[in-house]
């Protein structure tokens, strides 16, 4: 009899579902309710639909969408074990995400005239980022969030999915200073929101952006020393940059007070060794932020370091995905924004990750696709949107060459 | 379930979690791997991919591939390099049935194309002569582009100038109406300043700036002139 030759994405999303439904089986005889069985029946289903269908409908890097969506699962699964109930607001915002997400692909895909567009989009980005110094609320430091009825809702999450098509529009036409001011203008805003992990974010993206765009090293020197002179100035500043510093150096002078995040993630990775401590069993509540900023720590705890491995694997495999789409372009702003989008994907994990495990400084941002977090969920999904509107182009243009092709062979 | 069996159950299945968890970055990995290797077949296969043709040097005989956009510059990053180009720069795009779009010229002069300076967004077709000095250069399009068919640049400049043609001038491409197979198209060979009862618009002198190209004529073996396809009445 023949051997049935699956293709890589059923193998793939099979065992991704396959995990998925183990995990919250596992909760499920943990918490010994139907709500937690039915997640563990709902979420794999939605899951496979969603790594399906969403290519029947629309033309899709099934590689790209998989990979993303067992993050997202993931994420669900483990604010799941921290909180049901924040567990199925995430499953929630997941939805939404996969909403924006389809919403961006086809705005990419369908988008002919861009001139109108571009320009207000940006003024409604900077206005967006005016509001929280206008009406928003500290936290953590950071006066970036707003609520709009009863919402909690961070507007530079949305502002880097404006950012990015605004400076890859302008970087495509060759208006450099354009880009670069409307770039600066949003750091200077977010310097003021005292958000200053998404400002790195917002410049390290731009700067790449700008030297694939000109390949000029006397702007990449120009960018790094102006970066590096922001980085001192910030420094000298604010002083909870200051204590983030000092608690990179040493978190143990302080550990129960400034050091005591940190402290408390190291041990929790320490302690889930090679192959974790088990789901549902690590002591995750003594983390701060164990559903933000320290997710990855929780998964380190729970799953182990070979897992937590496979994580940031995944998050490369997204990256070079991201690129790979990026050198198929035919067109300056496709491949700008697709690189753009890759970067802040990468930057962002790393950033996170790197705080997560002491390896740089700790910044306030979150873990794409994972943390907690509606705004965050829906700003990488509509990157990921735009990333899968790009490729679809691509896809369309080898057919055209193809075709292309084949008209000599017929005369 | 008590929390010493299910701390137990939690404590096996760590292990399916991480194979699951290798099983799943190996596949990706693999899938990644393998899609890249079909990507670069298809590449292999179709060597023009990505491109719509290619620019001539004219002088040297020399040819750079032409992509669907770019910029014509003397600088390192450009995607056709002339290296003798100091300071001037122009961008091109391709665009569906107009053409090659050059434009970021601002009020250079010395840029000509079919012999007269350089317009704002002016289109280049195949066979189109550009001189960028000092380079003279000629645009070679692939056939199945769908781009208008060039006006030589004697019919153009006339047309600008609003001169008089003759009707056989007026006629492009053009058609020997003594040849024995030949069929007089009333739509197709109308020369618009004689034809009567042509619309106002034909009459009028020709802005290239406003006015796109008439449409290409069909195949002549499925075009019969007369407005119908072989085998259709």
């Amino acid at each position: 009899m023949a051997k049935t030759k699956h293709s890589p994405q059923a193998k793939l999303v099979g065992t991704a579902a396959l995990f998925t439904l183990s995990g919250f089986a596992l909760l499920a005889l943990k918490n010994l309710d139907v709500q937690t069985a039915l997640m563990a029946l709902v979420v794999p289903i939605a899951f496979i639909i969603v790594c399906t269908l969403i290519p029947k409908l629309f033309p899709a890097d099934r590689l790209l969408l998989t990979l993303v969506n067992f993050l997202c699962v993931l994420g669900i699964m483990v604010l799941y074990r921290i909180s049901p109930e924040k567990g199925m607001t995430q499953a929630v915002n997941y939805g939404f995400g996969v909403i924006f997400m389809i919403v961006c692909m086809l705005i990419i895909r369908h988008m002919h005239r861009l001139k109108a567009l571009v320009w207000l989009a940006a003024a409604t980005a900077v206005v967006l980022m005016l509001l929280p110094l206008a009406i928003g609320k500290e936290v953590n430091g950071a006066q970036a969030w707003i609520s709009i009825v009863g919402v909690n809702f961070q507007p530079s999450e949305i502002v880097k999915v404006v950012l990015l098509i605004v400076v890859a529009y302008f970087l495509s036409k060759r208006r450099i200073l354009i880009a670069i001011s409307y770039a600066g203008v949003c750091l200077a805003l977010l310097m003021l929101q005292k958000d200053l992990g998404t400002a790195l974010l917002y410049y390290a993206v731009t700067l790449s952006m700008l030297f694939a765009s000109t390949g000029s090293f006397a702007l990449l020197g120009g960018g790094l020393a102006g970066g590096a002179a922001a980085g001192m100035l910030g420094y000298s500043m604010f002083s909870h940059v200051k204590r983030r510093v000092a608690i990179w150096r040493d978190p143990w002078f302080d550990y129960n007070g400034a050091g005591y995040q940190v402290v408390q993630s190291l041990i929790a990775i320490v302690n889930g060794g090679l192959t974790g401590v088990g789901l549902g069993v690590g002591n995750t509540h003594v983390i701060p932020a164990h559903d933000t900023d320290f997710i990855f720590s929780v998964i380190l705890n729970e799953f182990g370091a070979i897992f937590g491995i496979c994580v940031v694997f995944i998050y490369v495999m997204i990256f070079l995905r991201g690129i790979a789409i990026s050198l198929r372009c035919n067109h300056r702003f496709h491949a700008l924004m697709a690189l753009g989008g890759s970067l802040f994907i990468a930057f962002q994990a790393f950033v996170i990750i790197g705080g997560n495990i002491k390896m740089i400084p700790l910044t306030g941002v979150t873990l794409p696709f994972v943390s907690y977090g509606g705004s965050s969920l829906l700003s990488s999904l509509g990157i990921i949107g735009i990333l899968q509107g790009i490729e679809s182009i691509n896809e369309d243009h080898i057919a055209a060459d193809a075709m292309m092709a084949t008209i000599g062979d017929e005369v | 379930m008590p929390r010493e069996t299910y701390e137990l159950t939690a404590m096996f299945m760590r292990y399916w979690f991480v194979f699951l968890g290798l099983v799943i970055t190996l596949r990706a990995f693999r899938w990644l791997v393998n899609d890249r290797r079909s990507y670069q077949r298809t590449l292999a296969a179709l060597p023009d991919a990505g491109l719509i043709g290619e620019v001539v040097d004219l002088n040297t005989g020399a040819s750079f591939p032409l992509p669907r956009e770019g910029i014509i510059s003397g600088r390192s990053y450009a995607d056709i390099r002339l290296k003798k180009l100091k300071y001037q720069s122009i961008a091109f795009q391709f665009v569906e049935n107009k053409g090659v779009r050059l434009s970021g010229h601002g009020r250079n002069r010395s840029m000509l194309l079919e012999g007269e300076p350089l317009r704002r967004n002016q289109y280049a077709l195949h066979g189109s002569r550009f001189v960028l000095p000092p380079y003279e250069l000629r645009f070679r399009l692939f056939a199945g582009l769908d781009v208008p068919q060039r006006r030589p640049a004697e019919l153009a400049r006339r047309e600008v100038h609003a001169e008089p043609m003759t009707p056989e001038e007026a006629v492009w491409p053009p058609i020997d109406v003594y040849a024995d197979d030949y069929a007089y198209d009333p739509v197709l060979d109308a020369t618009w300043p004689y034809a009567p009862g042509m619309d106002d618009a034909f009459t009028d002198a020709r802005n290239y700036e406003n006015d796109p190209l008439p449409e290409p004529r069909g195949d002549p073996e499925i075009y019969d002139g007369w407005g119908n396809t072989n085998g259709e009445d």
